[in-house]
Parts: C-alpha cells; sequence; structure tokens
C-alpha cells in the first residue's frame, strides 16, 4: 500500500468529493422537490409558511385549460416519436447494406442539427414553411418537431443496429426465413431496447421542445410548455405546481422504464460527438 | 433533413421585410445583412451572450466535474445508476418548469429566501430576481445535468488502475489529475461544452421570464424580429450572424483544447 503512504489523507479527499457530490445533486433536485411541496402549500403565491391543502389539485383537474394542453402534448409527443422511431430504424437498417462511405457521412450530417440551437432551428424551420405557404400549422408542428427530434432517435438506434451481431439474422436467412420474418422474429427483437430508449428520449424530447413548439403552432393551439410560458409571464400560478409534481413523477417511472430496457442512461449524452458507433 | 432549411437561413437573409404565408418572399435587399454585420447594438448583444455562454459552461464544469468523478469512481458501484438517474430527471424535465421552479425558489418569502432573511443572511425583501445574475444562475441550473451527464459518460470509462499506476510512480493528486485524468476527459469536456454552450448563447426564454429589462441576449433580438417586429429577413440575418459567431467560437476553444491535449497529453 505504497498509495496511501504517498497520499496522506485519501480518506479526507474522497469525502470532500462526496460532499460535494451530495451538494451538487441537492442543489439539482431542490427546486424539484420544493415545487412538489409547494404543490401542496395553501399560499397562493408558494410563499411561507407551510400549511397543507389539494385545492390545487382540484383546481388543476377542474380547469380545462392545463389538463388539456397536456393531453395534447401527450397525443402529439406520441405521434412524432413513434413516427421518428420507425424511420429511425428504416434508415439505420437501409444505412447498414450501404457503403462505408455512406456510414461515415450519415451519421455526420444527422449530428448537425444537435447542435444548432432550438431557437435558430425553430426560425429557420417557420421561413421555410411560410414560404411553402403552410406557415403555422398542425402540419409544419408535426414536421418542425420531427425534424427535431429524429436525430436522437436515429443516433441511439443506429448504434445498436451497428454493433448488433449480424448471424442470428443470416442463420434465419440460410433457413429460409422471408425478409419480413427475419426482422419481426429475429432483428426487431434484438435492436427493442434501443428502439424504446429512442422512443422514450425523442417522446420527453418532443414534449419539451418549447422553441419550436412556439414557432409553429398554429393560433389557438396551447402545448403545455406554451401555456406555461404565458401564465408564467402572466405571474404566478399554483396549478403549474400541481402539474409539474405530477409530470414529474411520469418522468422518474419513464427514467426508470429507460434503466430496465438496459440502456446505460449516462451514455445517452456523451453520444453527440462520436458518429454513433 | 434540418440542414436545408439552415442553409436556406443565408437566401432568406436577402428577403425584404416579411416572409408571409401569402406572398411569399416580397423583395429582396441587402440591407439586412449589412445592418446585421455592422450594427454596434448587434454586437454588443453578440458578446454578451457568448460572455454569458462561455460563464455559464465554465461554472457548470467546475461545479459538474468533481460530482461526474465523483459519481464515477468513488460512489460504490450499486448507488452508481440511481445516482445517474437522479441527474437525469432534471434534463428530462422541461426547460420552463425548471425556470418556473427555481424562481419560485428565489423569490423574496419563497422557500430559500424565508430562511436566509430569518438568518439574517440577507436583508428582508432582497431577491436576485429579474437581473443578469438571475439569467445567469437559472442557466447554469438548467444545463448542470448536461454537463455531468457528459463528463460521467467519460469518465466512467477511465481504467483505475492507470490512476493507481501514476500514483505508484510518484505523482501527486494534482499531477495524476493534470496529466492522466483530465487527457482522457477531453472529449467528454468537449461534447459537455457543445451541449451547453450552444443553447446558453441561444436563449431567449430565460431573460424573457427571469431576465429584467437589461438582461437581453441576442436570442431575444432574434425574437423579437419573428413575434414582435415582424421582420423576417432581418431575423434570419441575424441568426446566421449568430451561426458564424458560433461556429468561430467553438473553432476556438476545440484550437485551444487541442493544443492543450498534445501539451499535457503528449
Amino acid at each position: 500500500m505504497r498509495k496511501n503512504k504517498k497520499h496522506k489523507n485519501p480518506g479526507r479527499f474522497h469525502a470532500v468529493m462526496l460532499l460535494w457530490l451530495g451538494i451538487t445533486m441537492f442543489i439539482l433536485l431542490f427546486p424539484i422537490l420544493a415545487i412538489i411541496i409547494m404543490s401542496f402549500n395553501t399560499s397562493k403565491y408558494g410563499t411561507l409558511p407551510f400549511e397543507f391543502t389539494l385545492t390545487w389539485y382540484r383546481q388543476l383537474f377542474e380547469s380545462a385549460s392545463l389538463l388539456s394542453a397536456t393531453a395534447y402534448s401527450f397525443w402529439f409527443s406520441l405521434i412524432v416519436s413513434l413516427t421518428a422511431a420507425a424511420l429511425g430504424v428504416t434508415a439505420s437498417l437501409a444505412l447498414r447494406r450501404l457503403s462505408k462511405k455512406w456510414n461515415k457521412t450519415f451519421p455526420t450530417l444527422m449530428n448537425i442539427p444537435v447542435i444548432i440551437p432550438w431557437l435558430v432551428q425553430a426560425v429557420s424551420l417557420l421561413l421555410l414553411f411560410n414560404l411553402l405557404g403552410i406557415g403555422k400549422s398542425f402540419s409544419s408542428l408535426f414536421f418542425g418537431c420531427l425534424i427535431a427530434v429524429m436525430p436522437h432517435s436515429f443516433l441511439i438506434t443506429y448504434s445498436r443496429v451497428m454493433t448488433m451481431d449480424r448471424y442470428p439474422e443470416e442463420a434465419a436467412r440460410t433457413l429460409g426465413a422471408s425478409g419480413f420474418r427475419i426482422f419481426r422474429d429475429v432483428t426487431f427483437p434484438m435492436i427493442f431496447p434501443a428502439v424504446l430508449s429512442g422512443l422514450l428520449m425523442s417522446f420527453i424530447l418532443c414534449f419539451n421542445c418549447f422553441s419550436i413548439q412556439y414557432y409553429l403552432a398554429p393560433f389557438g393551439t396551447n402545448t403545455l410548455p406554451m401555456l406555461i410560458y404565458t401564465t408564467i409571464r402572466a405571474g404566478y400560478s399554483p396549478d403549474i405546481n400541481a402539474i409539474a409534481a405530477i409530470l414529474t413523477a411520469v418522468i422518474a417511472g419513464i427514467i426508470f422504464v429507460m434503466n430496465k430496457a438496459g440502456v446505460d442512461a449516462g451514455q445517452l449524452f456523451g453520444q453527440g460527438q462520436k458518429e454513433g458507433n | 433533413m434540418s440542414i436545408v432549411p439552415l442553409c436556406m437561413l443565408v437566401f432568406f437573409s436577402f428577403a425584404d421585410g416579411n416572409v408571409s404565408t401569402l406572398n411569399g418572399i416580397a423583395g429582396y435587399t441587402v440591407n439586412n445583412i449589412i445592418e446585421a454585420f455592422t450594427s454596434f447594438m448587434v454586437g454588443k448583444l453578440m458578446l454578451k451572450s457568448f460572455g454569458i455562454a462561455v460563464l455559464v459552461t465554465l461554472l457548470c464544469i467546475l461545479i459538474g466535474y468533481p460530482a461526474a468523478w465523483a459519481i464515477a469512481k468513488i460512489v460504490p458501484e450499486k448507488y452508481r445508476s440511481a445516482l445517474v438517474m437522479i441527474s437525469i430527471i432534471p434534463a428530462f424535465t422541461s426547460q420552463l418548469l425548471l425556470i418556473y421552479s427555481f424562481m419560485t425558489l428565489m423569490q423574496a418569502n419563497g422557500l430559500l429566501m424565508t430562511p436566509l432573511v430569518k438568518l439574517g443572511i440577507v436583508p428582508a425583501g432582497t431577491s436576485i430576481m429579474y437581473t443578469n445574475s438571475m439569467v445567469i444562475v437559472v442557466l447554469v441550473y438548467e444545463y448542470l445535468p448536461y454537463m455531468i451527464l457528459s463528463l460521467y459518460s467519460c469518465l466512467e470509462k477511465i481504467d483505475v488502475n492507470v490512476i493507481a499506476a501514476s500514483h505508484t510512480l510518484g505523482a501527486n493528486r494534482f499531477q495524476t489529475f493534470i496529466h492522466v485524468v483530465l487527457p482522457q476527459s477531453f472529449s467528454g469536456l468537449m461534447t459537455g461544452i457543445l451541449i451547453v454552450m450552444i443553447p446558453a448563447a441561444g436563449s431567449f426564454v430565460e431573460p424573457n421570464i427571469a431576465g429584467g429589462p437589461y438582461s437581453m441576449m441576442i436570442g431575444n433580438l432574434i425574437d423579437s424580429q419573428f413575434t414582435t417586429s415582424m421582420n423576417m429577413g432581418y431575423g434570419a440575418a441575424l441568426s446566421l450572424v449568430f451561426l458564424i459567431v458560433m461556429a468561430v467560437t467553438l473553432a476556438v476553444i476545440r484550437t485551444v483544447m487541442s493544443a492543450a491535449e498534445r501539451r499535457i497529453g503528449g
């Protein structure tokens, strides 16, 4: 144990690092926890002292606007993420058959939008849709969000497709299975965890991507982030606390599912640079 | 797919006035581009926005690096995935809810300010709400999880035996960090910088909600061309300038990083 002789206090160093980690995690979680606590507080402005109440939850379920915006965001994000997943799987499988050159270029191209701020993406899409004459409408909202989340969904699926074992598919082919059958019984089950996490990732991104929705949603349509934006600008509203508490619980659930699906969630954010290998 | 509209920004920069659904582009002009490149106010806002973005990124690295290291190497393995999941929760929460919850916390008489006032640390009624510092703090809070996660995914792969070997060969903690750990974490650092700095430079929601009258950033100027003053051609030109400044900034950072890598790694 020469290591211990060299460093007088390895224990102290570790303790300091753990304390730092604890403080950081506290900073990350405290505002979210605070808002959950405040959703049960009587004060209308989220101020102390604390008195327990369920008024805000009742108000949330009685007033239609927040709930209908949530429902709209949910169904919309579901359609977009399912489309993105289907396109991602098709593109990955098609790309696998193409030459090496394509396999280098295409993921790099897909990576470019990831590093463009959403504001600029949204603005350029709005200009394009205006020129095409569809302007702010459901179809531009749909395609805008699809374009924004597509790279993320694709890169997760693609990296799995490129690293998967090819022999089971070849065995199936040798045994006389049709192309569709191979996909249904061999390929898809093998890439399913990656497809699922890509789906959840794009669902969450689409649900949250305020900038794109803000620019492309047709007049009169309110997605949840847009409604929160207008509400906050007008002032404090305690039923947002209630919806925030519910959403946090749902997000925690989704992350748990992704973790169980065998995705090392910590790696999701390290992928940007690696061109999906 | 989204590369097409981005390339078309160049084209739209020449549009005179609005690009409307009915008429398309009314006319062409070079004034937008000249204005965007030479205006003093645009330059000032650009400098401010990228200054804020760099500051936010540095703060995220300073706070996030030790935390990511602790998750990757110090915490017992069974708690690791739980901690990663905890850091993902804010990353997956809507940006607006994060801003909102942070503002709730920071307001006078809020959950954070009340104890501070009671303890006599700050005078009653003060708050950093609606200032430039509030915008910076909110941005750090918002992007810290991304930095932690991208650093973690990189630090996790470092072999502990290499660090042990460095210690055995007589390097102290600082030398080991500079010559062994840091060079191996450059890729994670670069990813982190990309996913923190770029959106931070282009933010317009945070200054709008959490900032005050003097918190305007370049994102707000671009946003206002599309929502209030309706001068889309100028907005496109501004976005173009923004992308160019961003590319230059990133190129500088990349050069500095690779120089540092050669210096200490080789």
